[in-house]
């Protein structure tokens, strides 16, 4: 990944997660963001990787333009800043930047096992459970078939 | 067998009966009834193998692992869909809610009058999806499992007048893990990587994964066998060299690789309608800020339906999401983003699809790249109006139990309060205006007809001008269905099997009058 871009994710990520504001959500890693990005845009399409790559370029050039500095070379107050005046811009413009840009930290942060399980989704309980209990399909008694050809007709019930 | 790409070192030749190229709803029914016929079937696919131990319900790694280009697939145009596909053993049922709809007899009758598919009966189809339907455990989701959400929104519907139910599904003994798209955890979902390649494996079927198809060979009009790469196990970079001889090849990759193989080719495309027709089902979701504790994702994802607007294409279906997913499609970042993701235990979480429209669609070969595909696709006239009546449908429901707030797929109202709904309902229809969309069920780009100028296939699935050459997958579906197609795949692949069976036997017959050279 370009330096350029590995540091902007590095220094975006607590940025766009805010969880410093919310006491019960866990820090930023912002390695973390960065790893999955690699694994990322490895699996998937080259234009993916362009267009990605573009919209931290133009991060930085609006960082350079409105600050004079790349954005990681702004100092915390000044990124919370640019940041939220991103937040503010309305069109399509600027979600599809914000999009690209916040990818790699939302899906790094939100893929973790102890966030999840904070928000209620207890994936490992899950997995655990799921273990103990083989479905097979000739392993017991059907359940009762309730009239699946009726139900899957398309009328519904009012 | 089921061959990891790991055992291949060296360039992989064969012969069968039948190769069949991809091992979603089409390709694993095909490979099953085949060899339950006792013919050699290969079947190719292009993911990995993974089975329930690898399942860890994590959206991140399946999407990464087992969807198509890590789940980047794209259309262009406006809005642009997110259309994830599935690519490992099993396809797309591998990675689907699993929810499962006979096709609608009016959608039938269309076919008839337009396609002239009069062979392909209402009688006939019925047989085929009762037999599906039993040998994938179709019915309807256990209410014990299913989770608040799916029944409260269709409470709501149902207090509102709308009609609505209990979606059936291919799932044995589902304990709700919530799960569906990422692979299912416990086997429940009878997915055709549980099901049909299994069995037919046992009837002596040979998987192999990580194969990628560059040509379909064809000796003098007829398809011989296919050629292409082994890929890296983990990339898809290609190795080694395959060559798969058979007497009858049969595309199953679905409705955006099967077209791409035949136009990379200048296959069967004298007529054009290669890779055109695509329709697919544009989805919108909303989340709704409740009261009461909802806990999703546990549960059925997909659960409940309303069709009170079927007719005109409109179905709302469940649609529930863990956190990561309703993160992307959040109009919030930082402080906003967090407070927000912090109520997700009293989200309510619900989808629309526009499941007949007048918009379609196109797949070519990316310029480039001939192992990708480009998708071409607009939103168009009425079907504006309506994707964003779904979402006025999907606020009166919800208002209607109580919901403090939604969040809309609307780049121009994000957030809609009890009181702005008659103002939304005011804005403009822009397809421009509507982020963070996906479609799902892609199909007709190698539409089958009885006229050979407007359609690729004959109703059996043979192609019109390559012999011995079949299509077996949703590509082959003329129409948008109204409904999500799986069943209706499952079905027309198991009638297809029957059209290719019979060319077996013409052909071993042809072979046995030919006169024995000395």
């Amino acid at each position: 990944m370009l330096r350029i871009v590995e540091d902007t994710v590095r220094s975006i990520t607590p940025h766009i997660l805010g969880v410093g504001a919310v006491e019960e959500l866990p820090e930023a890693d912002p390695q973390a963001s960065v790893d999955f990005m690699n694994g990322w845009l490895e699996k998937g399409i080259p234009e993916f990787l362009i267009v990605t790559y573009i919209a931290f370029l133009a991060l930085n050039l609006y960082s350079l333009i409105k600050k004079g500095r790349l954005f990681p070379r702004l100092d915390e107050g000044a990124q919370a800043e640019l940041m939220e005046n991103l937040y503010e811009a309305k069109g399509m413009l600027a979600y599809q930047l914000l999009y690209f840009i916040s990818s790699p930290a939302m899906s790094s942060y939100y893929s973790r096992i102890d966030v999840q399980k904070l928000l209620g989704f207890d994936i490992a309980a899950l997995k655990e459970e799921s273990e103990r209990r083989l479905v097979t399909r000739d392993g017991g008694p059907l359940p009762p078939r309730d009239s699946a050809a009726e139900s899957s007709s398309g009328e519904g019930e009012r | 067998m089921i061959h990891s790409r790991e055992e291949i070192t060296g360039d992989l030749r064969l012969t069968a009966d039948v190769v069949v190229v991809g091992s979603g709803a089409g390709g694993a029914t095909v490979a099953k009834e085949l060899s339950g016929a006792g013919r050699k079937v290969v079947v190719l696919e292009a993911g990995r193998h993974f089975t329930r131990a690898d399942f860890d319900l994590r959206m991140d790694f399946a999407f990464v692992n087992m969807y198509w280009y890590g789940g980047q697939v794209m259309t262009m145009g406006t809005p642009m869909f997110l259309l994830p596909q599935g690519k490992t053993v099993g396809g797309t049922t591998t990675i689907n809610s699993g929810t499962c709809f006979r096709m609608p007899h009016r959608v039938l009758k269309k076919w008839h009058l337009d396609f002239g598919l009069w062979e392909i009966t209402d009688v006939e189809m019925d047989l085929y999806y009762s037999a599906v339907e039993e040998y994938l455990f179709v019915q309807k989701g256990d209410k014990e499992v299913m989770g608040r959400n799916a029944l409260l929104f269709l409470e709501g519907a149902q207090k509102l007048g709308l009609s609505g139910g209990i979606l059936s599904r291919n799932a044995k003994d589902c304990e709700g893990y919530g799960v569906c798209c990422f692979g299912c955890p416990s086997d429940a979902k009878q997915s055709a990587n549980v099901s049909y390649i299994p069995d037919a494996v046992k009837s002596g079927c040979e998987v192999y994964t990580r194969c990628m198809v560059d040509e379909i060979v064809v000796k003098g009009g007829r398809a011989v066998g296919v050629r292409g790469k082994l890929l890296d196990p983990e990339l898809d970079v290609p190795g080694p060299a395959l060559y798969i001889e058979a007497e009858v090849v049969v595309l199953a990759a679905g409705a955006l690789h099967t077209p791409r193989m035949l136009l990379v080719q200048g296959l069967c495309n004298s007529n054009g309608q290669v890779g055109r027709n695509l329709t697919i089902h544009p989805c919108n979701g909303t989340v709704a800020l409740m009261d009461e504790r909802l806990d999703n994702p546990k549960g059925i994802p997909q659960a409940t339906y309303v069709d009170e607007f079927m007719d005109d294409g409109i179905m709302l279906e469940g649609g529930t999401t863990p956190p990561l997913g309703i993160v992307m499609g959040a109009p919030f970042k930082g402080r906003r983003l967090a407070e927000f993701i912090r109520e997700y235990p009293h989200f309510g979480i619900f989808g629309g699809m526009l499941s007949e429209h007048c918009s379609s669609g196109r797949v070519i070969p990316h310029p480039r790249d001939p192992q990708r595909h480009l998708i071409f696709y607009n939103l168009k006239g009425e079907d504006r109006r309506k994707f964003k009546f779904m979402t006025e449908l999907m606020a009166e429901i919800w208002f209607s139990l109580g919901a403090k707030s939604l969040i809309t797929p609307t780049a121009s109202f994000p957030e809609m309060r009890p009181t702005d709904l008659p103002e939304f309902k005011k804005l403009k229809a822009k397809a421009s205006d509507y982020m963070g969309v996906s479609a799902y069920h892609p199909l007709g780009t190698c539409r089958m007809g009885s006229d050979p100028e407007q359609s690729v296939t004959r109703h059996t699935g043979e192609t019109w001008e390559v012999e011995n050459l079949f299509i077996c997958d949703g590509s082959i579906v003329p129409t948008s269905l109204g409904v999500n197609p799986q069943m209706t795949i499952f079905a027309l692949a198991m009638r297809c099997a029957g059209f290719v069976d019979d060319r077996l036997e013409e052909l071993a017959g042809r072979e046995s009058r030919k006169p024995a050279v000395s």
